[in-house]
């Protein structure tokens, strides 16, 4: 109670007056609880900076385990990856399905025989008749660009 | 350059071809063995679909007639056999009626058409005046100084169908050369003969509405060459001409 404050104290009182309005000011400041709370102030500006150098070594880490991985895989032998069209469906190897056809007669697989050695002569000649028309083409071609080299060489610059 | 002058003249001349446009009819051998391949084939295979619906319906006809059990009559709905299907299917290919090979040109023998020979290349031959001599070559005109040997050949084929021509050249080099001396009556030194160099080129399109022809052509294959070409140059034409 006001009444019960002794006469020195409130002497005491009008000489801290001095440094009494800082102690507010500092007390007003929404960062600080107390004045030793100042030190406690300096780690949460820091924090963010700490948050970069953690994650980005984390991440690091991340893509090297990644990288690992990839190099265990690529080590691995490539699995063969079956071709659907050589799979024969199951329904075609029913028995039920199997043709069936009179044998043939062995003057059958004579013609048959016959007619695939004849085939066998034509298409080499046919083979023939091509190399021949290409060894021709080139030959031409050569000549040209001959004649053209003892005309002028600007000439044949440009053809080759 | 400080060569002395060639006494040759020099001529580039495009061999411009149309190319087949239906596949050549097949030789006796080669219709021989496509038969028996499809035979093999036929023997080889097992039976597909098709075949088996029909093969069933086959069976069940057969038990029909046999147990005389007329199911049609129970359901009241008729079912298409594989049967009628084979045979709509005949019927549609009878209507099927294919582009005659044989075109009205070829029935005419019109040799100026592009629309004959659908099986065989055609090249274009020109009326050229040599001298005092009307001969049928391949569109060539004299090389200018200045520009290479294969633009005197598109030049060449310019001259004789208008700018409008869609032609595919093959490369830079000639494909053939024809080398001849003049007649002794024009023959100088300094004038020997002439070197014509042969281009090819494929036609892009077969519309030639847009040519302007100059002069006399003809659209030949390799075969009628003959009727036209003197003997030495067919000789060096037909070298680089592949059937």
């Amino acid at each position: 109670t006001p009444e019960s404050v002794p006469p020195h104290a409130l002497r005491c009182f009008s000489s801290c007056s001095s440094w009494l309005p800082q102690r507010v000011a500092l007390r007003g400041s929404h960062w600080q609880s107390s004045l030793l709370g100042v030190r406690t102030s300096l780690p949460v500006r820091a924090q963010p900076k700490k948050k970069k150098k953690v994650d980005v070594k984390k991440e690091q880490a991340q893509k090297e385990r990644m990288k690992k991985k990839l190099k265990k895989l690529e080590k691995a032998a490539p699995e063969l990856i079956p071709i659907e069209d050589f799979i024969t469906p199951l329904k075609y190897t029913e028995s039920n399905r199997v043709r069936s056809l009179p044998t043939l007669s062995p003057e059958e697989s004579e013609r048959r025989v016959l007619l695939l050695k004849k085939w066998c002569l034509f298409k080499q000649k046919q083979d023939e008749a091509e190399k021949k028309a290409i060894k021709a083409l080139v030959e031409s071609q050569q000549e040209a660009l001959r004649e053209l080299q003892l005309e002028s060489e600007e000439l044949y610059q440009a053809a080759i | 350059s400080a060569a002395a002058r060639r006494p040759w003249r020099l001529f580039g001349a495009m061999c411009l071809l149309r190319l087949p446009r239906i596949t050549q009819p097949l030789e006796k051998e080669e219709e021989e063995v496509a038969a028996l391949m499809e035979q093999i084939e036929l023997e080889r295979s097992l039976y597909s679909d098709h075949e088996m619906r029909k093969l069933e319906e086959e069976e069940q006809l057969r038990k029909k007639m046999e147990s005389l059990y007329d199911e049609d009559e129970v359901h009241g709905k008729t079912v298409i056999m594989a049967q009628d299907l084979e045979e709509k299917w005949e019927q549609k290919f009878l209507g099927f009626k294919a582009a005659p090979r044989i075109t009205d040109a070829d029935k005419n023998n019109d040799r100026t058409s592009l629309n004959r020979k659908l099986d065989s290349n055609l090249m274009l031959l020109v009326k050229h005046k040599i001298g005092n001599q009307e001969l049928w070559l391949l569109p060539q005109v004299e090389w200018q100084p200045g520009e290479t040997l294969r633009s005197t050949a598109e030049r060449a084929m310019a001259t004789f169908l208008g700018d409008h021509i869609q032609a595919k050249v093959l490369g830079n080099a000639p494909y053939g050369i024809y080398k001849y001396k003049f007649p002794k009556a024009i023959r100088t030194e300094n004038n020997v003969g002439a070197k014509v160099f042969f281009f090819k080129a494929f036609l892009q399109s077969s519309d030639l509405s847009q040519a302007q022809l100059k002069a006399d052509y003809l659209w030949v294959t390799k075969k009628e060459l003959g009727d036209y070409l003197q003997s030495e140059y067919l000789k060096k034409v037909n070298r680089f001409l592949l059937d």
